[in-house]
């Protein structure tokens, strides 16, 4: 009896908060669907007003729209593959070989850890500045090519991997990076999916680094393109049109990726 | 030849790695060190000033406004995200039908740009009186309020805003804490009769010790960059009220492009961050 109360409480619960969690993506969705200021009156409104695709249609034809979401995708997109291929490359190296200054370099790498990004971006964009990387792919590409903390994360991978493996693949005579290719890529295949969502998703959107970095706003990604509209205060449906566009990416990623989320989370956390 | 590459096979990706990371992480940040100590111009040279620009870090009001602003908002924030973590993560783990479902659910806004969730949010409390949270107020009779145009309000808000969109991440962890704790534990506080509130009292909390300093740690480190939600929503203000360490930062460097008083305040960002961290290992080495 008090086991079926208590599990009726949980259930309850568990509801009440995915109603909760899930209410603002919901205004999100039918305030884009509608054509509307803000919503007024009565809650009721929002399912009786009628739904249409005009926000959609109008955004799609305003300058830039599908230029930001093309610099979101390459600001994203490449990063990702190069912080996967980059991390797994250098994570192999400091789990599995010796060589003259890899105590000092992992120090180095790992004292930076603690430095947060602000504390390095001012010199950063003076020295971007100067090569004449302001508003251009390479001021992303570039310094995110690879990342110390995803680094860490494969490193630690990486060592549990059996030495025999590499040993046998050696006397077959295979060189060392196709010993990687053939051997260490495929068997971390979790890893990399791990730090490929990651990478994935805080690229897509950062605001405050992009925010920096491109001033002209046919270089903006989507985050920036967004907030210019948002901060300028403009049609609610308009605006939320406009999240749609950036928040579905993120959504289809996290739905097929789920349970690399999560592991993610769970392996990064305690290790550090 | 191809064993001759082998061996130099750790340096060639190592030596341009290294290379790249003294050039655009290291190199940098030191600088970022040197900054404050001078007038560090964009065009033009730079000149040594000392302590200048530490002095009148000390000496302007905003500065210690924006520290206490971000001290506040990572109050508002911090307890509630660890109480609603453990909250969800105890819910996901009762072995309800659905759980990766409602997990996934809970996590959503860890996903989604804070631009999504604060275009969303500006709405959710707009200060007229057919914003949401407003007509649930007038439904329970209580007059319309500010929100973020209020001096008094508009930090808890932001720090409403940052709980919704990181509660998940905490849930994720204490997720993995709960899934740790031996299953016979709760067998035997059965057997002595320990009801549900003891059960959490005397086996579920102290055994999550570990996972809460982790997230308080994690989330506390996090609280003490918060700009995002701040820059979208309120700019700094009303009048200074919630403009924050990194928004000073953002605004010195970037707006005013005084780079040297930017680059101190980073310091001090940088300072905090590092004596977090250094409690955390302190915590974890005695076992608190």
């Amino acid at each position: 009896m008090q086991s079926r109360v208590r599990k009726l409480v949980v259930y309850v619960l568990a509801i009440l908060s995915c109603v909760i969690f899930l209410l603002p993506f919901l205004i999100m969705i039918t305030g884009s669907l509608q054509d509307k200021y803000f919503f007024m009156g009565a809650p009721s409104q929002w399912i009786t007003q009628p739904l249409t695709l005009k926000n959609f249609k109008i955004i799609l034809s305003r300058p830039h729209i599908l230029r930001w979401f093309i610099n979101s995708a390459v600001i994203s997109i490449i990063p990702m593959i190069t912080t996967v291929y980059i991390g797994a490359l250098l994570g192999y190296i400091y789990a599995k070989k010796d060589f003259v200054g890899k105590t000092v370099t992992f120090w180095l790498f790992l004292s930076m850890i603690m430095v947060p990004m602000q504390s390095y971006v001012i010199p950063r964009y003076v020295l971007f500045a100067k090569f004449n990387w302001i508003n251009t792919y390479w001021a992303f590409l570039i310094p995110q090519a690879w990342d110390i903390v995803y680094f860490f994360l494969l490193k630690q991978y990486m060592v549990s991997i059996p030495d025999s493996l590499i040993e046998s693949a050696k006397i077959d005579g295979a060189s060392e990076m196709a010993i990687f290719h053939r051997i260490i890529l495929p068997i971390s295949k979790t890893s990399l999916a791990i730090v490929a969502v990651f990478t994935f998703i805080s690229r897509w959107n950062d605001l405050f680094y992009p925010l920096l970095f491109t001033t002209n706003a046919r270089m903006f990604p989507m985050t920036v393109g967004l907030a210019s509209l948002l901060t300028q205060g403009g049609k609610f449906s308009f605006e939320m049109a406009g999240t749609v566009i950036n928040f579905i990416p993120t959504f289809i990623v996290f739905i097929l990726m789920r349970k690399y989320f999560v592991q993610g989370i769970a392996t990064t956390g305690m290790k550090n | 030849m191809r064993n001759r590459l082998d061996k130099w096979f750790p340096y060639l990706v190592v030596g341009p790695i290294f290379l790249h990371f003294t050039l655009f992480y290291l190199g940098p940040f030191l600088t970022n060190v040197i900054m404050s100590f001078m007038d560090w111009k964009v065009v033009g040279d730079s000149t040594f000033v000392g302590l200048a620009n530490w002095g009148r870090l000390f000496r302007d009001p905003i500065f210690w406004q924006s520290l206490k602003n971000t001290v506040v908002f990572s109050l508002y924030y911090v307890v509630p995200v660890i109480a609603l973590g453990l909250g969800l993560a105890m819910i996901v783990n009762s072995g309800l039908r659905g759980a990766p479902l409602f997990q996934a659910i809970y996590f959503l806004p860890v996903v989604t740009s804070f631009v999504v969730i604060a275009g969303i949010w500006v709405w959710i409390f707009s200060p007229e009186p057919f914003g949401l949270v407003n007509q649930i107020l007038a439904f329970f009779g209580l007059k319309p309020q500010m929100f973020l145009a209020s001096r008094q309000q508009a930090l808890g808000v932001l720090a409403g805003l940052s709980i919704f969109k990181v509660a998940g991440t905490a849930m994720v962890y204490y997720y993995g804490g709960l899934k740790d704790i031996p299953l016979e534990l709760y067998e035997a506080g059965k057997i002595d009769g320990a009801d549900g509130l003891k059960t959490f009292r005397y086996i579920t909390w102290p055994l999550l010790k570990p996972t809460t300093l982790f997230v308080l740690i994690f989330i506390t480190v996090g609280s003490f960059q918060v700009f995002d939600s701040i820059y979208l929503l309120t700019g700094g203000g009303p009048s200074n009220a919630t403009t924050t360490i990194v928004h000073q930062m953002y605004l010195h460097g970037f707006v005013f492009f005084n780079l040297g008083y930017a680059g101190t305040i980073s310091i001090v960002l940088m300072l905090i961050i590092l004596v977090l961290s250094m409690v955390q290992n302190v915590l974890v080495k005695y076992d608190y």
